[in-house]
């Protein structure tokens, strides 16, 4: 008797602390990446890494360790994804959620969920071998690697989070909103688009915003087709260098324990703060919609 | 007999839906495409020998077994580490955990752990496990580094699989005066073991597609054996692809090789996400007590 | 308190929350004999009943006070074992809920979980219990085919069988036969007749007439609070309180 009570005990402790232990990688993620990225400000300072316009580390005599070509790479790239998968995505998931049913459906999302899962290294090589030439062809210039191709890239890569959450948030609607537009004679279109659509404006928005922190978040791809330039873009066919792709290529070849080092580690802050509060953001939007149908 | 229908009203209806039917169409005829063109120019250098020898001649030739290898065996070690906890940590947050706020912090948390870019992971991967645990680079390294990448996600997925349970089978076994580990043992996890495993077979094939956590914790271009201890570099699938597409020096010579090894990379994946598809068709069809 | 009384319920408050549910209910339930506990819909009774085996202990805002004395010991002291409490006292729910493992398993699942018996033995008790429960005869083919292949009716006997696997003293039903046909409830009622022979039966039930033929004791719950408790046929025939009265002729829910 006092056996089985005791290892219920034990395994409510087990639990408890396998639980804790989400939290405190969490906190550690955090405690590293703080702890290593401030001492980059003991080689420069706060305010020429947040400001400054050169990310030259390695330059002789003077290394700058400037963000915003890295930020803007980052911000223009995903942007610009965004711009070309926000309405292939709403609309995706407007056909899917108001027109798709039963087998179809499941096909199609699972489609959507596989490409999902496809290797970010094995869609980054098909923008080398296919994108890259075509822009190349199409636009007549040299090199097909840069802003754009990986914009391209983002926003495919980007889709299946942004129709999955657009989905999830279109079935939420509660479905006496949609029976309430029949009744008056809507069509399922006009319902879908009126009724529907505007319901689950901030589910959607919470899609676009985890849309947004996956392909700020994306590095493999964008290494491979981004061009590799620490420079802020001034045209779509200037090569970029994101905040995630400055991190791959250079923490291998970066001396230990050197303010370019830490400098690395201040990037991954920055990164971090951004996904995070992107997620946060998308949670609370998420939240808002459920509860704007609870009367 | 035929179901009601109307005319004028549901054409312009019908060009809506087919607005965004085309976008979707779009999208889904590119993921095709993709696939298609990757396997037809990569199923030509599929061979036995290409699958189970070594490259040679500086990976000009050969095969990619030893990536073959490392993927798997890293994604194993990071599976040994998530799998056991993630479970645990499942259990606690479907049987146990109050409703406070320690409670949704930790929920909080771990959604937010799903969304950090996975160079992120490899930085702390770095800074941890090579350097401040001393493990060097190595396959514990990496694959622990993928263990905590992949954690969040099978924690959601256990939690999802216990939840669904019904509370019936609980309160049955508690009324006969089983503990409560009892109760969930032998009335829960069961039946949830299905579900569970459908999320970790998704993980896995998630995380052996995986680069950037193992960039610096462990894989290596080329060793000559294969693995011999968790302290051992190893190579890796996702990591030859890269390299041979961007850094080789015969890039254009190796290129073959590039879409063999992406293909292989990309069935292995698909052939997982399949199996996992394929179990929970099957908990559908046998939840009877979803009646 | 009697020698003869199996359960002694005394002054019993229970809040969820700042929601008071039961307030003052003191009885006795006589062993050996069935108790109903009826009342109209939402009065408390099915609370009251899981108090008894002190499964509302699951619901983390419930505040209990009051005493419920079985076998010359408090259940609510600190000093009860739970467990052991679970297994003196079974329970059958109001939608039948059997596991979704075989006939056998079910019944055994009890055995199993409190280390009962060796093989053989588990398989006489199993034969035992479902024997008792009128069960045997059907599925003694079949013991082995999933419980969930059962009618309704033949579910709800399986989970009383699988109750008294562990030799209970006492076994509450809480609303047995309210998801059951006619056909299957009256099989249940005769069931639970004859039972009470070997055990202390506490039912709860909304439906009087159920009440007056099944009971030999009943206990009125009004609103969370005890309006009347007594031999059945004379609560029925002569009650003493108003709101007895009035539910009886119909007069509430």
């Amino acid at each position: 008797m006092d056996l089985r009570r005791f290892r219920d005990r034990l395994a409510r402790v087990l639990f408890l602390a396998a639980s804790l232990l989400g939290v405190g990688v969490l906190l550690g993620i955090l405690v590293y990446l703080l702890l290593y990225g401030v001492r980059t400000f003991q080689g420069t300072s706060v305010f020429s890494f947040l400001a400054g316009l050169k990310w030259n580390p390695d330059a002789y005599g003077e290394p700058s360790y400037g963000l915003v070509p890295l930020l803007a790479g980052s911000f223009v790239t995903t942007v610009l994804a965004l711009v070309i998968a926000i309405p292939f995505g709403i609309a995706g998931a407007v056909f899917i959620s108001e027109k798709l049913k039963g087998a179809v459906r499941v096909l199609v999302k699972t489609m959507v969920e596989l490409f999902a899962g496809f290797p970010s290294v094995v869609i980054g090589f098909f923008g080398l071998v296919v994108l890259a030439p075509l822009i190349s062809r199409v636009f007549g210039i040299p090199s097909g690697l840069n802003l754009l191709n990986a914009s391209v890239l983002l926003a495919f890569m980007s889709l299946p989070t942004i129709i999955s959450v657009s989905d999830d948030a279109l079935r939420v609607v509660p479905q006496s909103y949609r029976e309430a537009a029949y009744a008056v004679g809507a069509t399922k279109w006009t319902t879908a688009i009126r009724v529907v659509l505007p319901a689950a404006k901030s589910g959607i928005l919470a899609g676009v915003m985890l849309g947004f922190g996956r392909a700020i978040g994306e590095t493999m791809a964008v290494l491979m087709v981004a061009g590799n330039a620490p420079l802020i873009p001034k045209s779509l066919f200037d090569p970029v260098r994101t905040i995630t792709s400055t991190i791959a290529v250079e923490l291998g070849e970066t001396p230990f324990y050197t303010t370019h080092f830490y400098a690395l580690f201040a990037l991954g802050l920055v990164l971090f703060a951004i996904a995070l509060g992107t997620n946060l953001v998308a949670e609370s939007l998420i939240k808002r919609e459920k509860r704007s149908f609870m009367l | 007999m035929s179901r009601p229908r109307s005319r004028v009203s549901s054409f312009g209806g019908s060009i809506g839906f087919l607005l965004t039917a085309i976008p979707l169409f779009l999208f889904l005829a590119f993921i095709a495409f993709m696939f298609y063109y990757l396997f037809s120019k990569g199923v030509g250098v599929l061979s036995w020998e290409f699958l189970t020898q070594p490259p040679t001649r500086g990976m000009t030739e050969g095969g990619i077994w030893p990536c073959i290898v490392g993927t798997l065996l890293v994604t194993f070690v990071s599976l040994v580490f998530s799998v056991p906890i993630g479970i645990c940590s499942g259990i606690y947050l479907s049987e146990y955990a109050p409703d406070n706020i320690a409670t949704r912090m930790i929920r909080s948390s771990i959604r937010s752990l799903a969304g950090i870019p996975s160079i992120v992971y490899g930085l702390f991967g770095v800074a941890l496990f090579v350097y401040a645990l001393k493990f060097g680079m190595s396959i514990l390294a990496s694959g622990m580094t993928l263990g905590l990448m992949n954690l969040p996600w099978i924690i959601t997925t256990a939690e999802e699989a216990i939840t669904a349970i019904p509370s019936s089978f609980r309160e049955g076994a508690l009324a006969l005066g089983s503990t409560k580990w009892e109760s969930i043992r032998r009335n829960v996890l069961p039946y949830a073991f299905p579900g569970i495993l459908t999320g970790v077979l998704l993980a896995l094939a998630r995380t052996m597609g995986e680069t950037a956590p193992i960039l610096f914790t462990g894989v290596t271009y080329y060793t000559k054996q294969l693995p011999t201890s968790l302290s051992s570099k190893f190579m890796a699938l996702p990591y030859h692809l890269f390299t041979l597409a961007t850094q080789h020096d015969q890039i254009v010579k190796v290129r073959p090789i590039a879409f063999g090894t992406a293909i292989v990379l990309l069935i292995l994946v698909l052939a997982f996400d399949a199996l996992a598809f394929v179990i929970r068709m099957r908990i559908a069809k046998t939840n009877t007590w979803q009646v | 308190m009697s020698s003869n009384t199996a359960i002694s319920i005394r002054n019993l408050d229970l809040h969820f929350g700042t929601k008071q549910v039961l307030q003052s209910v003191s009885f006795d339930i006589p062993a050996n004999s069935v108790t109903a506990i009826m009342g109209p819909s939402g009065c408390g009774k099915s609370t009251l009943l899981r108090c008894i085996n002190r499964m509302n202990d699951l619901i983390l805002t419930c505040r209990i006070s009051g005493q419920i004395i079985i076998d010359g010991q408090d259940i609510y002291s600190a000093r009860t074992d739970v467990i052991d409490l679970r297994k003196r006292v079974g329970m059958v729910f109001q939608k039948p809920n059997p596991f979704p493992k075989s006939i056998f398993e079910n019944i055994a699942f009890g055995l199993r979980v409190h280390k009962i018996g060796d093989r053989d033995e588990i398989r006489a008790r199993v034969e035992r219990s479902l024997r008792r429960a009128n069960l045997w005869e059907e599925v003694k083919d079949r013991l082995h085919d999933s419980a969930f292949s059962l009618s309704g009716g033949q579910q709800q006997r399986l989970c009383l069988a699988r109750a008294m696997a562990v030799d209970p003293e006492i076994i509450l039903l809480d609303e047995p036969a309210s998801a059951l046909d006619p056909h299957s409830t009256a099989k249940l009622e005769e069931l639970v007749i004859e039972l009470k022979k070997s055990y202390t039966i506490v039912i709860v039930t909304h439906n009087m007439q159920q009440a007056a033929r099944v009971s030999d004791h009943c206990a009125f719950i009004m609103l969370g609070e005890l309006a009347e408790w007594g031999k059945t046929e004379q609560v029925f025939t002569t009650p003493k309180d108003k709101r007895t009265e009035d539910f009886l002729t119909g007069k509430f829910g």
